[in-house]
């Protein structure tokens, strides 16, 4: 790594300080500049403005109305249903980790109105702690982004924000929702706006049970068990507000209170359990924006700060870990001739980590700067590319960058084509753990990979039909992965493992009307070949070139939903494949399909929009494990409703 | 029309998948008495413990051979076996149980709850003794007639290897996640603890010889500052105690900074080998006769676990990677390796 002299390092700052002046003082250029852009003004971005230098073909999409159905579930429920990604659940109300593209659940980006919520010290994101309901909007993008979303989207992000528009009205919401297993979720919604002003506040509850039962495959005789200490409390808070200071400024802030209550259950090998978990964490926002005709600039902040205390009285074990982040980003968008867009800027992340396995003083500064260009050469070709540099402490990361062309509107036809570096930065467990047994390693390097993929797309209408059919081959190559092996007497995390990703995404989504009647079918193929190329072991001879464990070869899911008028029936089906759980792949934990159904009615009650819905989950009584020992439930229902109240007329022309 | 589930997929998405890999399952087993029970450990929390069978009379190793002959899992890591006639008793640490078998066909008799992280197992006629690291660190002692926990006797901190004399059960206390450095002694006759024996850090292994000599293989520990930063080490040793007087009789240091985690006898040379555990490189012999340590190793490779079998043969068990399958070396009682095989994952030992 290169070592910078305090001078450089001073000189750094005052280029950082330089480009703030900069970006500020475009602001001042622009003060005569009367044109009104009002498409800034009518919807408020959810994601910074990072997503617009992606490829659309490359993303797929839950807005608010999507979602509106799904609003007593986890991220983690509709993920499985429609994205096509690795979801692995240990236990069902459990730790839920995704991945993509042969990646860990680490180095998939889970981003908050474009700030990163992977965890500090862990680098992970419990997606059973993300109700639906808190978000309007859901965006999946696979394949790794770091040189615009920064460390951790190596295989892929997932991004999440609401979207406050101006001059609505009032419009409220509650949903009420029961279930298997004495679950039981309650949620309710305001939002008002203005002229100047759109506000949103969402609060929602959930308790369980979770007390089904299943069969225990690892107990002698292999009984019928009751899922034991696994009861479950959650409780959110999230308040958005946008206000428009002037024609040409915009202040946004935003504050997400989580509180998570669980005890652990035992895994089916062990007979009893009395651990349990607690997760808080309290997140807040606060941007300023100024937009023109030509050029946007926005400054934000967030903070981020999450907590988690573990106990097992079998072992007297009370572990109690923190974590906190700041990050301050500036950037700006400049128009420069039609549609093209250049976009630069630089953030700053200051890191704690707090806990007793943590090495006191464990901090870290990051400082990054960032650019993307978007370019529209004639009526069928665009261009993107975009650089990462940043700087980690006094040492600076590996360049990353991101390419990419688009064609598109080639009859029915589009084409892309993405080449990228990316990286992921080590955990602060990686770098500052320390005990015993186990001792992190300050001079570990980030995680890297290339990254190329190659798309195909065909979409029609026809009349009242709609067909979309795409083909995504990737070529994913992963270096530097921090591997955790012995040494001497204890554990310490190497740069050591090499992991080769490739394979194919397709989807096949279809819809039409036919007279009252609306079918929408959608269906999604992944084919992941992840295999580990090199690693620290001596003794790997029966490991290179064996798929990476818990990663299936084959996933997918195909959804058919046919509406008659208010009244809508959805069948869901998924597919998980065989999933090796040992590196040697001897062993494994077989493939399943789950099959879940679901009748919903759109109808009013007291002159207010209501939704009435029930779901069937894993219909077919399948037994199955997402992860190893993990029991999980067979058929269970959920019945929930939503009632919409509108007051203002705005709404009701909408 | 009536459709079952995977007919529907198949349609909706118009792909096929590959069916499920099988492995060779093992339906039945050799009846020789004559069989060393290998315990792997498997991956922390994936359930994958195993059970390996080796009959060295006919020199065939046989893996997976609980899962196979019970047609289910065994459980989360196998610490240890321990044969009392014709019955096996499978150590399940993370699991927190015992499961009992036949000791020939493997065949689940019963199994022991209510036990926290057991470590090992000794017995006489009469009962049973399991070591435990939860609740503060105790001895279970178990009914072997009805297989369940008659009672538990209070020892020190992280209980782990044992033995029984002919008056007392020893228990070394290595102090599980932290620091002890005694030798719990209790009076088999009532049961009850009489006298607790300072030896040194992190006693470990225990064996008695055939002349009643009793040695103990304390570990020794690395002593970190307050950053956790390696300062120093205190020394691993063997410390001979005299069972009549219960006191300690010789102390030998081995080494200054490594930490060797067991030992065996080798009824071949008459002598102590001591290796195994994390980062300790090779096998040394111990001279009884000398009562010094061989400075030569038997064998420079790194192993987990190590032990010796009734033909006085030396076994190292290599655990590179706790994802995959471990190794055991055969070796001579000179450490001259005579073959290897694969085992299960993260294999840590074996009794016969």
């Amino acid at each position: 790594m290169i070592r910078l002299p305090l001078a450089a390092i001073l000189d750094r700052m005052r280029i950082f300080g330089f480009i703030i002046l900069f970006v500020l003082s475009m602001t001042n250029l622009s003060a005569q500049d009367s044109a009104q852009v009002s498409v800034l003004i009518d919807g408020v971005e959810v994601y910074g403005d990072k997503m617009q230098f992606i490829n659309a073909q490359e993303i797929q999409h839950f807005d608010a109305i999507q979602l509106s159905t799904r609003f007593s579930e986890n991220m983690d429920q509709i993920l499985k249903d429609y994205a096509g990604v690795n979801i692995k659940t240990y236990g069902y109300g459990g730790m839920s980790n995704i991945s993509m593209r042969g990646s860990n659940s680490s180095q998939i980006a889970v981003l908050w109105n474009g700030f990163n919520l992977q965890d500090l010290l862990n680098g992970g994101v419990n997606l059973s702690l993300f109700p639906v309901y808190l978000m309007d909007d859901i965006q999946v993008k696979k394949g790794g982004s770091s040189a615009l979303f920064g460390s951790g989207a190596m295989g892929g992000s997932i991004h999440l924000g609401n979207k406050l528009s101006f001059n609505k009205g009032l419009l409220m919401d509650f949903y009420g929702s029961t279930g298997s297993f004495g679950q039981f979720q309650g949620g309710s919604s305001v939002r008002f706006s203005n002229k100047k002003l759109a506000t949103l506040l969402k609060v929602y509850y959930k308790q369980a049970e979770n007390n089904f039962h299943y069969v225990n495959t690892y107990s002698i005789g292999q009984p019928t068990a009751i899922q034991d200490n696994a009861q479950q409390q959650q409780l959110g808070i999230l308040q958005e507000n946008a206000i428009l200071l002037t024609n040409h400024q915009r202040l946004n802030t935003a504050i997400w209170l989580q509180k998570n209550d669980q005890n652990l259950p035992p895994p089916m090998y062990k007979e009893t359990s009395a651990q349990h978990r607690n997760d808080e964490s309290a997140r807040g926002q606060i941007a300023w924006s100024y937009f023109s005709s030509h050029y946007k600039v926005n400054v934000r902040n967030a903070s981020l700060f999450s907590q988690m205390q573990y106990e097992d009285p079998e072992i007297n074990l009370i572990s109690e870990h923190q974590s906190f982040s700041n990050i301050s980003e500036a950037e700006a968008i400049i128009k420069l001739r039609a549609k093209d867009e250049l976009q630069f800027g630089l953030s700053y992340h200051y890191e704690k980590g707090i806990s007793n396995q943590l090495q006191q003083n464990a901090r870290r500064d990051r400082s990054a700067l960032f650019a993307a260009y978007k370019i529209f050469m004639g009526k069928h070709i665009s261009g993107n590319i975009s650089f990462r540099k940043e700087l980690v402490d006094d040492n600076f990361t590996p360049f990353t960058f991101s390419a990419g062309a688009n064609l598109y509107d080639l009859g029915a036809f589009s084409f892309n084509l993405q080449v990228s570096k990316n990286y992921r930065v080590p955990t602060f467990n990686d770098l500052f753990w320390v005990d015993g047994f186990a001792k992190g390693n300050p001079d570990l390097k980030d995680e890297s990979s290339w990254s190329e993929e190659l798309g195909l797309a065909f979409q029609n209408q026809y009349r009242k039909q709609n067909i979309s059919i795409g083909v995504t081959a990737f070529n994913t190559y992963y270096q530097n992965l921090i591997q955790w092996t012995p040494e001497q007497n204890i554990w310490t995390p190497m740069n050591q493992e090499e992991v080769w990703a490739r394979g194919i995404e397709s989807h096949l989504e279809y819809n039409t009307k036919i007279k009252k009647w609306k079918f929408d079918f959608k269906s999604r193929y992944v084919f992941t070949k992840s295999t580990i190329e090199k690693l620290s072991d001596a003794n790997s001879d029966n490991i290179i070139g064996k798929q990476l464990i818990l990663t299936p070869l084959h996933q997918g899911n195909a959804s058919l939903n046919i509406q008659f008028q208010k009244i809508y029936i959805e069948y869901i089906q998924e597919f998980t494949g065989l999933r090796y759980t040992t590196s040697s792949n001897t062993e494994f934990l077989d493939a399943y399909t789950l099959g879940s159904a679901i009748i919903g009615w759109e109808t009013s009650v007291f002159g207010q929009n209501a939704i009435l819905k029930f779901r069937i989950n894993n219909v077919w009584n399948t037994v199955y494990q997402s992860m190893p020992s993990y029991a999980m439930p067979l058929a269970h229902y959920e019945m929930s409703f939503k009632i919409t109240i509108q007051t203002s007329k705005k709404h009701e022309n909408e | 029309m009536k459709m079952n589930k995977y007919t529907i997929l198949l349609i909706l998405i118009g792909l096929s998948f590959g069916s499920c890999k099988k492995d060779e399952v093992i339906t039945e087993l050799p009846q020789s008495q004559n069989v060393i029970y290998i315990s792997n450990e498997g991956a922390f929390g994936f359930g994958n413990a195993s059970l390996s069978l080796y009959y060295p009379d006919e020199n065939k190793l046989i893996n997976h051979a609980f899962r196979d002959i019970n047609n289910r899992p065994l459980g989360d890591v196998l610490q240890s076996t321990h044969r009392h006639n014709n019955r096996l008793y499978l150590l399940l640490n993370a699991s927190s149980k015992i499961e009992v078998a036949d000791a020939i066909t493997l065949e689940e008799l019963d199994v022991i709850q209510n036990i926290s992280m057991p470590r090992y197992m000794v017995s006489n006629d009469l009962n049973g003794y399991v070591s435990q690291w939860g609740n503060n660190g105790s001895v279970a002692i178990i009914d072997l007639e009805l297989n369940r926990i008659m009672d538990s006797i209070a020892v020190g901190t992280g209980p782990e290897k044992m033995i029984l004399t002919d008056n007392y059960l020893m228990v070394c206390n290595s102090g599980g996640f932290g620091v002890d450095s005694s030798i719990s002694v209790i009076d088999i006759h009532n049961n009850q603890l009489i006298k607790t024996l300072v030896v040194g850090d992190i006693p470990i292994d225990i064996l008695q010889l055939q002349d009643k000599t009793i040695w103990v293989l304390c570990k020794g520990k690395i002593i970190y500052d307050a950053s956790w930063q390696v300062i120093g080490h205190s020394p691993s040793k063997l410390v001979k105690i005299s069972e009549s007087t219960l006191s300690i009789e010789k102390e030998v240091n081995l080494f200054a900074d490594q930490h060797p985690a067991q030992m065996t006898f080798n009824s071949l040379s008459s002598n102590i080998h001591v290796g195994g555990g994390f980062g300790f490189q090779g096998i040394y012999e111990f001279d009884l006769s000398t009562e010094l340590l061989n400075s030569v190793p038997l064998s420079s490779r790194s192993f987990y676990g190590i032990g010796s079998d009734m033909n006085g043969q030396l076994y190292g068990f290599e655990s590179p990677s706790f994802s995959a399958e471990g190794k055991m070396i055969r070796m001579n009682s000179q450490g001259n390796v005579l073959e290897e095989y694969q085992v299960g994952i993260g294999p840590n030992g074996m009794s016969w």
